[in-house]
């Protein structure tokens, strides 16, 4: 581990340079109840493919908070073989373990993709930067779910938690979009367009299937998605 | 966020240590250092009894008493001996998923409260049962003035099982017994409450199935 070779030394400049297969991560947040796991799976469905042979192509690295754990139960039922890592935030409590999980990851199922989970109270940001610090990647990239129909509620009580957790995004699902009416949806994607102007909004419903031209939306730059 | 809206949401003069509330054993932590130069909790494990200082510039603080061993089985499967609060203890690297239990503690500005219990009945009737307790729950919450993360459960229906008999010859008596009810793990993160009231909260909620 990168650690255990002590950052900067030259066992550690040596792995560097020699490196590992580098995995695509993306970090999936959002707030609680957004629906980040009903989007995940459809996600991750995506990118395996039709090789649904191929394991590892994708790894799920779940992080939940609380002394028990819901999400990660749902996706083991779903045939997936899920990593949990609970009863911290990895933006900060368990950061350190967190850098561990992913470089083992890394190390022992080289997969193309790495999608992480993140708590519904988490900074994506904080976490990409937590990793890329330590775990040299192909590319990371900051996906976010917002719920349309608690949008302004939330908003209102927790405005700096909301804006903190979408910064620097590059794509935002505003998920439940069949919660809202049109005119609704259109106010919930301007007033996320205050906390971040650059990253792709893109309204979804992930009860319901998610068509692949919607994916290949989000995939669409050079050398990502090409599952 | 910034501490005057944590502390507003979370209710709690300090919001941003970690208080655990809770009756039953915990995972314990390892620590080991990374490049950051601190410690951290390692493993499947439940962060307790440590402090963290780090990149994210809030104090992480588990408070809880250490003056028991907690047997712990996580899937690890490897038995580990640590120090906590200058208490020794040797637990087991298990989920231990005492029944029923409640805890509560705050993650940051989060207040996040966890029970564990069985409800019985038949399976239909035990996730009703389970819905109920978790609109109670929900709404006495609202009442308080918090604001709702989200009310969880995972409900597992207990294993069918059936008793076998042989008391003449070949002739086996066979009596099935099903439908006695649900395992049920709840998870409520929720703003702008005390730890306090939210354990009543649950306690309330879930009283009859936590005695």
């Amino acid at each position: 581990m990168w650690e255990e070779a002590g950052r900067g030394s030259a066992l550690w400049q040596t792995r560097r340079k020699v490196g590992v297969e580098m995995m695509k991560m993306i970090i999936l947040g959002g707030f609680l109840g957004a629906g980040k796991t009903s989007l995940m799976l459809q996600m991750a469905r995506y990118l395996v493919g039709e090789e649904q042979e191929t394991a590892a192509k994708v790894v799920i690295l779940e992080n939940e908070i609380g002394e028990v754990s819901i999400d990660d139960k749902i996706l083991a039922g779903r045939g997936f073989e899920v990593s949990t890592m609970f009863s911290g935030c990895v933006c900060c409590t368990t950061a350190g373990e967190l850098v561990s999980n992913v470089y083992r990851i890394q190390e022992t199922f080289h997969p193309e993709w790495l999608i992480l989970e993140a708590t519904g109270v988490a900074y994506p940001l904080r976490i990409k930067e937590n990793i890329e610090r330590s775990v040299r990647l192909k590319s990371g990239r900051i996906f976010c779910v917002a719920d349309a129909g608690r949008w302004f509620r939330l908003r209102k009580a927790m405005e700096a938690f909301m804006r903190d957790q979408l910064d620097q995004a590059d794509v935002i699902f505003i998920n439940k979009m069949d919660d809202v009416d049109e005119e609704t949806l259109k106010q919930v994607e301007e007033s996320v367009r205050d906390f971040n102007r650059t990253g792709k909004c893109i309204p979804v419903s992930a009860i319901h299937p998610i068509e692949d031209a919607v994916w290949r939306q989000v995939f669409e730059e050079p050398g990502e998605g090409d599952a | 966020m910034s501490k005057t809206e944590a502390e507003k949401a979370c209710g709690q003069e300090n919001s941003r240590n970690h208080e655990h509330h809770d009756e039953h054993d915990h995972k314990n932590s390892h620590d080991h250092k990374h490049d950051c130069g601190h410690s951290h909790g390692h493993g499947h494990s439940h962060g307790h009894g440590h402090s963290h200082d780090q990149a994210c510039g809030h104090d992480h603080n588990h408070n809880r008493d250490c003056s028991h061993d907690h047997g712990h089985d996580h899937d690890c499967g490897h038995h580990h001996d640590h120090e906590c609060n200058h208490h020794h203890h040797e637990h087991e690297h298990h989920h231990t998923e005492e029944i029923p239990s409640v805890s509560v503690y705050t993650h940051d500005m989060a207040v996040v409260g966890s029970v564990r219990c069985r409800i019985s009945g038949t399976y239909e009737a035990a996730l009703d049962r389970l819905q109920s307790c978790m609109a109670q729950a929900a709404g006495a919450v609202e009442s308080a003035g918090g604001l709702i993360g989200h009310v969880k459960a995972y409900a597992k229906e207990e294993a069918r099982s059936c008793m076998l008999s042989i008391t003449e010859g070949e002739d086996i008596q066979k009596k099935d017994v099903c439908g006695n009810g649900i395992y049920a793990e709840s998870a409520s993160i929720v703003f702008g409450v005390t730890t306090e009231v939210l354990e009543n909260i649950l306690r309330e909620a879930f009283a009859e199935y936590l005695v």
